[in-house]
């Protein structure tokens, strides 16, 4: 119940105060370097890890990342960089 | 690189709940890199060192299995070192020893001194504090250093202290002293007799019994003024007094003097440049692309600075080079012009022969003759001077 309020007053402030959704929310926020190199920010967990394909889930639901010879190259609990060949990049839920 | 410091370690976690542990992982705070999925149930991944036990025992509560693949960074290299403790501990003593052993002066030569003994200076230098041993910051600044080594050298005009590596070379430049050569040494009684053949002119006898006259023409090794007392064709009897005077008689020299008509002489043009070499210890670093000869013909003169910091002195210096130019200036003299600059040098030369006593009475030009841009003279001198040589008079005849 808390959290769905915080939720509320993110999404208020984000309105009002003419804030980017990314920092007042917490949406994910990708930037996409060329097609080999890929960050999100603002990621939840990795769902799942293979060479071709990596899942993350967010608060907009699974962020799915396909190509080939995937690789995240660094990863902490906000960021998550991933490199190698990518191909489609897609939210599900 | 700051990873590199810390220190990085690669490995290989095979299992079944790997997603979840990475997770976990990540919750924790830990930054991972590199995260490649090998095949199923089996993940790469690179982590810092001081991670390292938290990953492992998150990998343990998820009963993954690791394998160590890779180590880099400092502190591996380090552990590699301490493993190797007598090798570290050689190269830091050897380094250290070269380091020591080039800050030290090892040999001191002393250059251009002929009368002042080498011990004599050796032994001011260690007094000073420069003897082989010491260390090089310790000398004393090379001014203080000769003007405290001229004062106790008075013989000493000049004096020079180079540092060349772990050498220190002291150049001395000595006073030319008064000739006390030319005072004859004490050998008891002697005669006088004749230096050359000659014929005498004048007489001027202290002590002694003149054997010859004025107008006598008399033969190299002749008795001119006697030791002794009384006839000397009698062996015993007559005083012995030793001779003293000096008996002057006429000589007659001949030299030979070649004159080349055509001379060449070096001559600065008055155009010079500057170059400065940046120099480390005694290397210098020269552009190898610069013009290195400005002039044709030129004369260098250099001239070393160091940088100092009271006795510190950096190995860093520069060189400043003096470029003069030069020219080589021809003269042409004319036969009569060589003749009496030939009959001058020799006029010179014979004087310095017969030295202060001498005169030159007359000169004769007997050949003259020019080959190949060459004047050739034959100069006849007559001259007068001190014939007279002491011999020693043996006390038996």
């Amino acid at each position: 119940m808390k959290k769905k309020w915080n939720g509320h007053m993110r999404d208020w402030a984000s309105k009002w105060l003419d804030l980017p959704p990314d920092v007042a929310n917490e949406v994910p926020r990708i930037e996409w370097i060329g097609n080999d190199r890929l960050r999100v920010e603002n990621y939840k967990k990795i769902e799942e890890l293979t060479e071709k394909s990596i899942s993350l889930s967010t608060k907009l639901g699974f962020l799915d990342i396909q190509g080939s010879r995937i690789v995240v190259k660094v990863i902490d609990s906000e960021v998550v960089i991933v490199e190698g060949e990518i191909k489609d990049v897609r939210y599900r839920k | 690189m700051p990873n590199q410091i810390e220190g990085e370690i690669t490995i290989e976690c095979r299992g079944a709940m790997l997603t979840p542990f990475l997770n976990d992982v990540v919750q924790a705070g830990i930054v991972l890199k590199q995260i490649e999925w090998k095949r199923d149930e089996l993940v790469q991944i690179t982590m810092l060192v001081p991670d390292f036990k938290r990953v492992i025992s998150l990998l343990r509560q998820h009963g993954c299995k690791m394998k160590i693949v890779k180590k880099s960074g400092l502190p591996f290299l380090v552990a590699k070192a301490m493993r190797r403790k007598f090798f570290a501990i050689g190269t830091i003593i050897f380094i250290s020893l070269l380091y020591m052993m080039s800050s030290l002066v090892w040999k001191i030569d002393i250059l251009g001194n002929e009368k002042i003994p080498t011990q004599l200076i050796q032994n001011l230098l260690q007094k000073e504090g420069v003897y082989p041993g010491q260390w090089k910051g310790k000398i004393p600044s090379q001014e203080e250093l000769k003007q405290n080594l001229l004062d106790q050298l008075p013989q000493a005009t000049w004096i020079g202290i180079q540092m060349q590596g772990t050498r220190v070379v002291v150049t001395v430049v000595e006073k030319k002293g008064v000739d006390q050569a030319t005072e004859p040494t004490k050998v008891g009684p002697v005669n006088l007799v004749a230096k050359k053949d000659a014929f005498v002119v004048d007489l001027a006898v202290e002590k002694g019994n003149p054997l010859v006259k004025v107008n006598d023409t008399v033969q190299r090794g002749q008795v001119l003024v006697s030791g002794k007392y009384g006839d000397p064709t009698i062996q015993e009897g007559g005083q012995i007094v030793g001779a003293k005077g000096t008996v002057m008689g006429e000589v007659w020299y001949e030299s030979n003097i070649v004159v080349p008509m055509q001379m060449e002489y070096k001559k600065f043009t008055g155009n010079r440049r500057t170059k400065t070499v940046p120099m480390i210890g005694t290397w210098q670093i020269r552009n190898p692309f610069s013009e290195d000869h400005p002039y044709q013909t030129f004369e260098i003169v250099s001239n070393e600075s160091f940088l100092q910091i009271g006795k510190w002195r950096f190995p860093i210096g520069w060189i400043k080079e003096e470029y003069m130019e030069t020219e080589l200036e021809k003269r042409v003299l004319s036969p009569a012009q060589a003749v009496e600059a030939g009959m001058s040098q020799a006029k010179a030369e014979i004087l310095n022969v017969i030295g202060k006593d001498g005169r030159i009475i007359s000169q004769k030009i007997l050949q003259q003759s020019i080959k190949s841009g060459r004047v050739y003279l034959k100069i006849n001198f007559d001259v007068v001077e001190n014939i007279a040589v002491s011999k020693p008079l043996l006390q038996g005849e």
